[in-house]
């Protein structure tokens, strides 16, 4: 009788522990299990906010389709951030969204999608090729630039408005003066934001080098080895004059670190505000008026067509993970790539549901939200301009707070500078 | 049957009652603890695959690095100041409600709550507070320190962190303090009040004396918990205005995962696990020693 009773004791300790152990490494199966029942699973990293509801509609639907199950996550964090917390941890998405940048960081853990179809229908030219293979699906083509709510402006103006009339500086902030005359104070609305200042705004001094990768990558490098003297820069001195033209007639102010970029969204989105300073991925500003396009910020150096040409280029992209995906998973990714390209489901997806301008030839949908035909606009005339997306991780954060300050009227010109200078000069 | 005592018998025993938890133990606590011991000594960005070994070179790097030693001295001067009014205000909630007055166990849920919520979202909450509900007031009714969002000053900034973290902590040290103070015996108590005390001397003789232990525990708990603050840092301020707000647990993790330094991020984590220990200890030390002469 004892005898048993220790029996059973040991026995029920053993099973415990059995469970215990069993608990902290039971993940990874309890996921291929759930494979069994229809087909395969993939996870697939959404890292546009404005697209989050696009996605998980299209997961049901493209399990109907296919018997596919995607289960779609979102993450607002520093992608790189994101990334390198999920290899840490082992776990990594089967298909990333990614920004260009991360191509290259991640390049070891990335599938080789140059045997893909798509590679010919512009894969190449808009994807991220690394020594001659592409490691990346463009899923679109977006544009960096200063929104306008036309309506807002001939509500008070009383004439047609186009932005070919105003990029200039002096004829921009004629307009500016005109709109605050006719009753709207501040015709600006300028994000705190650090990846909006310091990647986007700030950025536009890297893109804005001579129109072609080869002349941004070099202008950069010479930041990197300290020989630019930005007090001295045109282009730099430039920006800075109509970061304070938009600033002097922002409407947070009064309090410029306190701006929301949803309150930003909503004074645009109603006409309280004319102008922002932000790219086409802006979808969610239709409610009052159409009438909504994408200029180029009017600058005082014109060089290079800065006035003329739209900063566009492909910016988020997918990979593909090969160091912890299984092969039937990558397979499922890359049908699903093609599935987007030469389905018409999938590039009514993209173009109808999702608003985007994309990087395939073979798509011949018109895109039908206003700023994204804006884009289209500029695409079909031949009048876009190198985007450059090669900036480190930490751009936003490290130069983001040195514009927050600028800003907020706690550094000066020649201070920020010196400070973007040393940031640079601290990259290896 | 075999003998009780033996060695294996122990040893199977001890396996089977305290083998499952001592093996998580081992496994999320002390095999991590000693693996990024070792990640101090590599170069590693914290993606690839190659972990290159570069010695001590990660710790010259932080005893040199300018900014987290300014980020240090902040968490120091944010968790001497919350400690103390976490504790002086935890004690005083404590004492007001075990003095019998009629709603005191609503009182006690009350205090208690700001606790549930996680400091993720108690961050946007207060965010909300000091950037919009504030600023209205201060605006509507033309008061000069409200009409500005506390979150774009620095110094103000801070100020915020401290007033959310008090409000955070400072229940969650009264339901410790509300036990010590319950178990303070009623018959010194009495004795005192027939000797000819009056209340303050008998808070001050009696009761603070008595609570020795309780103080030392809250010291503890708020001292580690203030100086690994990164949630409420997050959530209310981003490091922002402009980076100002960084305190060393965010700096860390800044360090380790948006400038890719995982080496130095990991080394500064470190750094911040001695400090942080040291004065824990040297704390429950002075505090232990003067409760032995008490």
């Amino acid at each position: 009788m004892k005898r048993t009773k220790r029996l059973v004791s040991i026995g029920l300790t053993a099973v415990m522990a059995a469970t215990l152990a069993a608990g902290c490494s039971g993940g990874k199966e309890g996921q291929d299990s759930e494979n069994d029942n229809g087909g395969v699973t993939i996870t697939l990293l959404n890292t546009k906010s404005e697209l989050v509801d696009q996605f998980d509609a299209l997961a049901d639907e493209y399990k109907e389709l296919t018997g596919v199950n995607i289960e779609v996550q979102f993450t607002s964090d520093v992608v790189s951030t994101h990334l390198s917390e999920r290899y840490a941890s082992g776990s990594p998405y089967t298909i990333m969204m990614v920004d260009r940048t991360d191509v290259y960081a991640f390049q070891d853990y990335l599938l080789d999608l140059s045997d893909e179809d798509w590679i010919a229908d512009g894969g190449a030219e808009y994807g991220v090729n690394i020594d001659g293979k592409t490691y990346s699906f463009p899923l679109l083509v977006e544009a960096v630039g200063l929104l306008y709510n036309a309506q807002a402006i001939e509500d008070i103006t009383g004439e047609e408005f186009n932005w070919t009339d105003y990029n200039t500086p002096e004829k921009f902030e004629g307009l500016l003066e005109e709109l605050k005359a006719g009753g709207m104070e501040s015709p600006v609305a300028v994000n705190q934001d650090d990846w909006s200042l310091a990647n986007h705004f700030f950025g536009q001094l890297y893109d804005q080098q001579g129109n072609s990768e080869e002349s941004s990558q070099a202008y950069v490098d010479s930041l990197k080895n300290g020989e630019v003297d930005l007090t001295g820069d045109a282009r730099f001195n430039s920006l800075m004059d109509s970061f304070d033209t938009l600033l002097e007639y922002n409407i947070n102010s009064a309090d410029p670190l306190a701006a929301d970029y949803d309150m930003n969204n909503e004074y645009f989105a109603s006409g309280e505000v004319a102008f922002w300073f932000n790219g086409s991925w802006v979808t969610d500003v239709y409610s009052q008026t159409d009438k909504i396009g994408i200029m180029p910020l009017p600058q005082s150096d014109a060089d290079g067509e800065a006035n003329d040409r739209l900063i566009a280029g492909a910016s988020k992209t997918f990979v593909i993970d090969k160091e912890y995906s299984t092969e039937e998973q990558q397979q499922a990714a890359k049908d699903f790539l093609n599935w987007l390209v030469y389905d018409e489901a999938g590039q009514s997806f993209m173009v109808d549901d999702c608003g985007i301008v994309p990087a395939f030839t073979n798509i011949t949908k018109e895109v039908s939200t206003p700023i994204s035909i804006a884009v289209q606009q500029f695409i079909q005339d031949g009048m876009t301009s190198y985007w450059y997306q090669a900036i480190p991780g930490d751009h936003g954060t490290e130069v983001g707070a040195l514009l927050q300050k600028y800003m907020s009227g706690n550094m000066d010109r020649e201070e920020f500078a010196s400070a973007v200078e040393d940031y640079w000069t601290a990259q290896e | 049957m075999r003998k009780k005592n033996t060695f294996w018998h122990k040893l199977l025993l001890f396996t089977g009652f305290a083998g499952p938890a001592a093996f998580c133990f081992i496994m999320v606590m002390i095999v991590p603890f000693f693996y990024g011991i070792y990640l101090t000594l590599t170069g590693w960005d914290g993606i690839s695959a190659v972990k290159d070994f570069v010695g001590l070179e990660n710790y010259y790097t932080v005893f040199t690095e300018a900014e987290f030693w300014r980020s240090v001295l902040l968490t120091v001067i944010y968790s001497a100041i919350s400690v103390v009014l976490v504790n002086v205000l935890a004690f005083a909630l404590a004492y007001g409600v075990t003095g019998g007055g009629k709603s005191q166990n609503f009182f006690r849920a009350g205090f208690f709550t700001p606790n549930l919520i996680g400091g993720l979202v108690l961050g946007y909450i207060w965010q909300f507070i000091f950037s919009r509900a504030l600023v209205s007031v201060g605006t509507a009714f033309d008061i000069e320190g409200l009409s500005r969002s506390w979150l774009s000053d620095p110094i103000l900034a801070v100020a915020a962190l401290i007033i959310v973290s008090v409000w955070q902590y400072s229940g969650f040290m009264m339901l410790i303090y509300i036990a010590g103070l319950t178990s303070v015996p009623k018959e010194l108590i009495e004795a005192g009040v027939i000797d000819g005390c009056g209340k303050g001397q008998v808070l001050r003789h009696i009761i603070l004396p008595q609570m020795r232990s309780s103080f030392v525990i809250c010291l503890f708990l708020t001292i580690t918990r203030c100086f690994m603050t990164y949630d409420l840092n997050l959530s209310l301020t981003d490091g922002g205005p402009f980076g100002t707000t960084e305190m060393a647990a965010m700096h860390v993790y800044q360090q380790a995962f948006v400038s890719h330094n995982y080496g130095v991020g990991q080394a500064e984590a470190v750094v911040l696990f001695v400090i942080c220990a040291a004065v824990s200890v040297l704390q429950v030390y002075i505090g232990r020693r003067n409760e032995v002469d008490a």
